[in-house]
């Protein structure tokens, strides 16, 4: 007896249907390789490889595992507190952001609940919304001295205020100036601490030249006439080669003070 | 006329929501990747580790993304690389600038976390794969953390 088309039709999709769900949940996964050829991954990705501007505090937890500078002589505090736009308010934002960081490792809470204060006007200004709550939890880990829970705690509050200039206002310019600020006045306090005691193994930790490069040659947020914009990556250009060095060797003392110089002048430029 | 007007206020409401609702999904399921990202760190952060640096983006159902990383040489990092509830299983892998294969973490769950310390100060690759998803794909959250002592 033969069946009527129709069933036919649907016993082939019926059928169809099962092997795609099997192959899917028995399909295993793919087996990682040991060396890969990033190039091709990049490739077939569909997109460039997009570089994450290292948070400053990473260098500072370098720093500390090489041996604990003297943090609460690092930084001078950033006075300001009008800017002349939102490209300017978004680079001293970060700039605020890396000094916090600073006070925390000198475990000064009256300095870093400042500098609280000093981020929270200034996301203000750029019509960011500090969550409550978040904001909440970092003023209780500040006044119960939780230096690790606090890092962690700011570290949140500052992704979700990035999360709402890329995504809610469509300002991923100024998320991009905001990690700009924050990696300028890292590198000055990283180049400052190194400058006053230099040493071979952490002068390392300068060798930046291919995030720079990438940081340089991949934005395509920035307005073409973001004064400010230009201004800092002009100078990460000087600093690209000034921290050109071979893997594994360390920028000279000589190219560290340079860096320190670069870095403060680029932050006097910020401010001015 | 009351039913004219009626129509145009929905209509005009029915416009502003459309164009209103896909930002704030976006915006939803970023912060869903974060927190979960946050939970997934839990364990880390109660031994040590602190999270900073992250990243975030979409990813269509069962492709990757590829991050550049900058690492420093002796820092004991952790990486969790997780998705909005949309994902149902996210693998992580961390490559060195000559691609090979240092950690990675390929369980069936919607979060990859691995640590390892750079032996070298510089470029790093992470690779973010969405293995499982809805099949309108998902969206993700890769954050660094660091070990100080």
């Amino acid at each position: 007896m033969r069946s009527h088309p129709l069933v036919r039709l649907l016993a082939l999709m019926l059928a169809l249907t099962m092997l795609t769900a099997v192959a899917c949940k028995g399909g295993g996964k793919e087996e990682i390789p040991e060396q890969a050829d990033t190039s091709k991954l990049e490739k077939d990705s569909g997109e460039k490889v997009a570089a994450v501007i290292p948070d400053p505090d990473d260098a500072f937890a370098a720093l500390n595992a090489l041996g604990k500078p003297k943090w609460n002589k690092v930084v001078e505090p950033i006075e300001k507190t009008e800017y002349s736009d939102d490209s300017q308010t978004a680079l001293v934002t970060g700039m605020v952001l890396t000094d916090f960081f600073v006070y925390v490792h000198a475990e000064d809470t009256k300095a870093a609940g400042s500098e609280l204060t000093k981020v929270v006007d200034l996301a203000r200004q750029l019509k960011v919304k500090v969550d409550k709550d978040d904001l909440k939890t970092v003023r209780e880990h500040l006044k119960k001295k939780e230096w690790g829970e606090l890092r962690s705690a700011l570290g949140q509050l500052r992704g979700k205020m990035t999360d709402q200039l890329v995504e809610e206002m469509k300002r991923p310019d100024l998320a991009f100036l905001l990690s700009l600020g924050a990696y300028v006045e890292g590198t000055w306090v990283v180049s400052k601490v190194l400058s006053d005691d230099y040493s071979k193994k952490a002068a390392t930790m300068l060798r930046q030249h291919e995030l720079i490069k990438d940081v340089r040659e991949s934005n395509d947020v920035l307005k073409k006439d973001d004064k400010y914009g230009k201004l800092v990556l002009g100078k990460l250009g000087k600093l690209e080669k000034l921290m050109t060095v071979e893997k594994g060797a360390s920028v000279s003392e000589k190219n560290t003070k340079k860096i320190f110089e670069l870095a403060k002048d680029t932050k006097q430029a910020i401010l001015e | 006329m009351f039913k004219r007007q009626l129509s145009a206020v929905a209509v005009m409401t029915a416009t502003l929501l459309a164009t209103l609702l896909p930002v704030q999904q976006a915006a939803a399921t970023t912060y869903e990747a974060r927190e979960a990202v946050r939970v997934s760190a839990v364990v880390l952060v109660n031994n040590g580790y602190y999270f900073n640096s992250s990243a975030t983006g979409y990813l269509p159902f069962r492709t990757y993304a590829l991050r550049r990383l900058t690492l420093y040489q002796g820092v004991k990092y952790a990486f969790v690389g997780s998705g909005c509830n949309d994902a149902h299983d996210v693998d992580l892998v961390i490559y060195d600038d000559r691609g090979y294969r240092l950690a990675y973490d390929t369980t069936r769950d919607k979060a990859g976390v691995v640590t390892m310390t750079p032996t070298y100060t510089g470029t790093y690759f992470a690779q973010i794969i969405l293995t499982d998803s809805t099949p309108d794909g998902a969206h993700y959250a890769l954050t660094v953390g660091t070990k100080s002592r």
